[in-house]
């Protein structure tokens, strides 16, 4: 598998007559960071539910590193699924029998002042989301599977979240595959960016290279067919064309202010484009 | 996990033994249903929540998981889908298993008095129905859907799984029965191997429509996920249907070969023929030929007068089969049953050349004695009128007199405190008092004009003195020979055994004689026990002979004493005969002595113990 930690082989499901995910190929690399972008239903959380072992596929298989075993790969859902019913004592004990960790990693629990007798059930939700995720570290995760949850959390935690994330990733080499929307705070976390749509991968770039990639540019005029963009946004103001894949000969030719854009921003330009075409079609 | 899980459940037991304790003590308590013990409560309630709790153990499987939103965290752990299957359902079963056992421990300490539903048929409910519920319990989210999908399961399962025995039998022609008498039989009564299709056989069959549901759970349970219930359920039923389909023509190919070869049973009768009998043909052996018809009889309900050979066809009539010609004959046929009774016709009754049994009549208080003549078959009914006739017991013939020049017969009702009545050929009814009142349930039997009542204190013998009955003599329950009247009824014909001298039985471990004379009792030495309790190891021939087998199986041999006076006469040790030995069969028959072990057949004369050689058995 050469460093690759995950594979994903022909990936195929359904929901009913839905096709969630449909022939998806990948490959994820031993400690790069991942952010998994798309539309609603674009089959993201499938995959990632895939990649967990929660959904099996119809077709095709997840391939996981010879020297990466089950319990070195941590999951937190959307639905922040856990036995709720059980205090926060138990649930972490439960936890670290079933994943067998020997030395597990209290430091981000501690930080948190939870009573440890009360039910998962009646933490907030963003209690929850940290509560889980320090469930998680303390196994020492090979891969962190984060579906979109962050939002739950308050500023404050949320960044607090963000630094003991990204400081697990470097202190473990862990691999971390991410779905968020929300960019803001996290675009200096993804090394790679995924976009997906229709149940396929549509764009898989490096972060920089997806910066250099693509620009913003303001035009009161309809762009030059030559220049290739994925978004169109249109407003009183004028219009906003997001040049994709972007040529620095485009500077020299026309004399337009081609801006460079944040990660969130590009994510949402190729999300745009998505819609835009389904709306075309 | 599996830690987690048997928490759980040791709680969930724990509030179901509770439950289980406290409800028959409030309606104990509270006398909702008044004049019982509280045992004759608690064991049918204990009976319906097991049945509940099976239901629940099964279809509650992911139900925790599910109620607490943790169904992705439970598929998230680092477990393999099957290895999660067994984690979960482990101490379920040993919850199921805990439950059960304390119900056999229940049943065997007293309570098999007071079960609603046998023990063979409670097992059978409680065991595939948790399999079922677990097998299904994977189809829903929801627990009531569940729950009912695995009560129609378990009823479709059930009407399948007795449509196949009752599809060949009546192929065969082997049972008029209808096919919901034959599945409420089951849920009344104890099935043992001697049941219309053997016990093992019907595992079988069951274990061949239960396997296909387990399989398809393990297949399609490989592939769960937290997706709609619905896709699982596809691919559950695609893979269940095909493997249904070979399940229920193996049950049928099992069942169809249970009784084509299955248990065979013997008789022999007076003129030493021997019959075998399986549930599709019966063989009637002569020294030298043997000739085979397709009929089936029951050898522990029928009497031979050679040549012929009397059997009952239950739901049907009374057939004579000629065993020189090989000929059979109805003599009876039964009518249509009134709806006041469930009985269509009680045991028989032989005097002389006189066959006679009851009928149920239209009215509630009527019956009708029906009297066969064995050699004209003339039927005459003759219908009375009495208030005892109402309800659903069958009364018994106890004695057959001719008294004023007018045929009578004297009849009891068994298990109750009704006094016996004398019914006249000419219609008429006598009421026979006791003298002093009988309050206990009993059984009876009638020899040398005395009638020998059986109940829980003991037996009483009365004699009929103007009109009623009077006790002369009284022997307290711990001083009662067993065994001592009711092994004639196999050997029946009153009309020999009515005046007989002396009977033998047994007080805790001694044998004792009983003198019909001086009505005493007399030890004559020791009992040795046969540890399969329905093996009797007395054995009367009328008029007045009786032998006592010993078996022994750790010698493998078995021990035939006659019985005379108080003196025990060895006559013969069989070798090589094991009496635990499955399909094992030792009688004391008038025609000779019938050995079976196993599948090897020997019949020997008697008093001689030539050996008797039949061509083409075995």
């Amino acid at each position: 598998m050469n460093q690759n930690v995950l594979e994903v082989h022909h990936l195929r499901v359904r929901f009913g007559k839905k096709v969630a995910l449909d022939d998806v190929n990948i490959q994820f690399r031993k400690g790069e960071s991942v952010v998994i972008a798309g539309s609603n239903g674009a089959g993201k959380s499938t995959l990632l539910r895939c990649l967990a072992g929660v959904i099996h596929p119809d077709k095709g298989q997840v391939v996981y590193a010879s020297d990466l075993p089950r319990e070195k790969i941590a999951f937190i859902s959307d639905g922040l699924s856990l036995f709720e019913n059980m205090t926060l004592k138990q649930g972490l004990d439960f936890h670290r029998r079933t994943f067998r960790i020997q030395d597990p990693d209290e430091s981000f629990f501690e930080q948190l002042k939870f009573g440890k007798n009360q039910r998962i059930k009646n933490l907030s939700v963003g209690e929850r989301t940290l509560y889980h995720l320090s469930m998680l570290l303390a196994q020492k995760p090979a891969v962190l599977l984060i579906d979109e949850i962050i939002h739950a959390v308050d500023p404050y935690l949320r960044e607090k979240f963000l630094e003991t994330v990204i400081e697990a990733i470097d202190k473990y080499g862990t691999t971390m595959i991410t779905i968020n929307h929300t960019f803001s705070e996290i675009q200096n976390i993804p090394e790679r960016v995924l976009l997906m749509e229709g149940g396929r991968f549509i764009l898989d770039e490096k972060s920089e290279q997806l910066k250099t990639k693509i620009k913003k540019v303001a035009l009161d005029t309809e762009i030059p067919s030559e220049i290739p963009y994925v978004f169109k946004k249109e407003s009183a103001l004028g219009k906003d064309y997001f040049v994709y894949p972007f040529q620095e000969d485009f500077r020299r030719k026309y004399a337009y202010d081609f801006q460079s854009l944040e990660l969130g921003d590009i994510v949402k330009a190729l999300i745009g484009g998505e819609y835009a075409k389904k709306r075309m079609s | 996990m599996l830690r987690k899980e048997c928490r759980d459940i040791l709680i969930q037991s724990f509030f179901f033994a509770i439950a289980m304790a406290a409800l028959p003590a409030v309606i104990f308590l509270t006398r909702l249903i008044p004049h019982q013990p509280y045992i004759a409560i608690f064991v049918p309630s204990f009976q319906s929540g097991l049945l509940f709790w099976a239901l629940f153990m099964g279809v509650s499987l992911f139900s925790s998981e599910r109620g607490q939103k943790g169904m992705e965290y439970l598929l998230s752990l680092p477990y393999s889908r099957l290895k999660l299957l067994g984690l979960k359902v482990l101490p379920r079963f040993c919850s199921i298993l805990f439950f059960y056992l304390v119900f056999i421990a229940i049943y065997f300490q007293g309570g098999r008095d007071y079960v609603a539903l046998a023990l063979f048929s409670l097992s059978f409910l409680y065991f595939v129905l948790f399999f079922i519920a677990l097998c299904f319990s994977a189809l829903s989210d929801n627990f009531l859907v569940l729950s009912m999908v695995s009560l129609f399961a378990l009823v479709v399962f059930n009407e399948v799984f007795f449509l196949i025995p009752w599809l060949i039998m009546r192929g065969e022609g082997i049972t008029e029965y209808s096919w919901s008498e034959i599945s409420s039989t089951f849920l009344q009564l104890e099935w043992t191997a001697e049941s219309w299709l053997s016990f093992p056989i019907l595992i079988l069959a069951a274990l061949f429509l239960l396997i296909p549901l387990g399989l398809a759970m393990l297949v399609s349970f490989k592939k769960f996920d937290v997706r709609p219930s619905k896709i699982f359920g596809r691919r559950f039923f695609k893979i269940l249907a095909p493997l249904l389909i070979v399940g229920i023509l193996c049950a049928a190919l099992t069942v169809w070969i249970g009784i084509d070869r299955g248990p065979k049973d013997f008789y022999l009768t007076r003129d030493q023929k021997l019959i075998e009998t399986t549930y599709l043909y019966t063989k009637i052996y002569n020294q030298d030929k043997v000739a085979k018809l397709k009929t089936h009889f029951f050898p522990y309900y029928n009497w031979d007068d050679p040549p012929y050979l009397y059997y009952f066809d239950w739901g049907n009539g009374l057939i004579r089969l000629n065993t020189a010609t090989v000929a059979t004959e109805m003599i009876y046929q039964e009518p249509p049953v009134p709806r006041h009774r469930y009985w269509s016709f009680s045991s028989r009754f032989k005097y002389k050349n006189t066959i006679a049994f009851f009928e149920p009549a239209r009215g509630p208080d009527e019956i009708l004695l029906v009297l066969i003549d064995a050699d004209t078959k003339n039927v005459t009914r003759i219908p009375f009128k009495h208030d005892f006739f109402r309800g659903s017991d069958a009364p018994r013939i106890l004695d057959s007199a001719v008294r004023e020049g007018k045929r009578s017969w004297l009849v009891f009702f068994h298990y109750s405190t009704k006094p016996p009545l004398r019914l006249w050929e000419d219609g008429h009814v006598d009421n026979l008092e006791y003298k002093d009142k009988i309050l206990d349930k009993s059984s009876a039997e009638y020899f040398r004009d005395m009638l020998f009542l059986s109940n829980t204190g003991g037996v009483t013998i009365l004699k009929e003195k103007d009109g009623a009955f009077v006790a002369v003599k009284k022997i307290p329950r711990e001083e009662s020979p067993w065994y001592w009247m009711w092994m004639w009824i196999r050997f029946l014909d009153y009309g020999d055994a009515a005046q007989i001298k002396e009977s033998y039985g047994k007080i805790k471990d001694r044998m004792v004689r009983f003198d019909m004379e001086t009505l005493g009792v007399e030890d004559i030495g020791e009992w040795k026990k046969i540890k399969d309790a329905y093996r009797i190891n007395l054995h009367f021939l009328p008029p007045n002979a009786f032998y006592y087998t010993e078996a022994n199986s750790r010698e493998r041999t078995i021990k035939v004493f006659k019985l005379e006076g108080s003196q025990k006469i060895l006559l013969k040790t069989f070798e090589n005969f094991d009496v635990q030995q499955q399909r094992s069969q030792f009688d004391i028959l008038e025609g000779g002595i019938l050995l079976q072990r196993g599948k090897k057949v020997q019949v020997y004369r008697l008093p001689d113990f030539q050996e008797i050689k039949y061509k083409k058995l075995g």
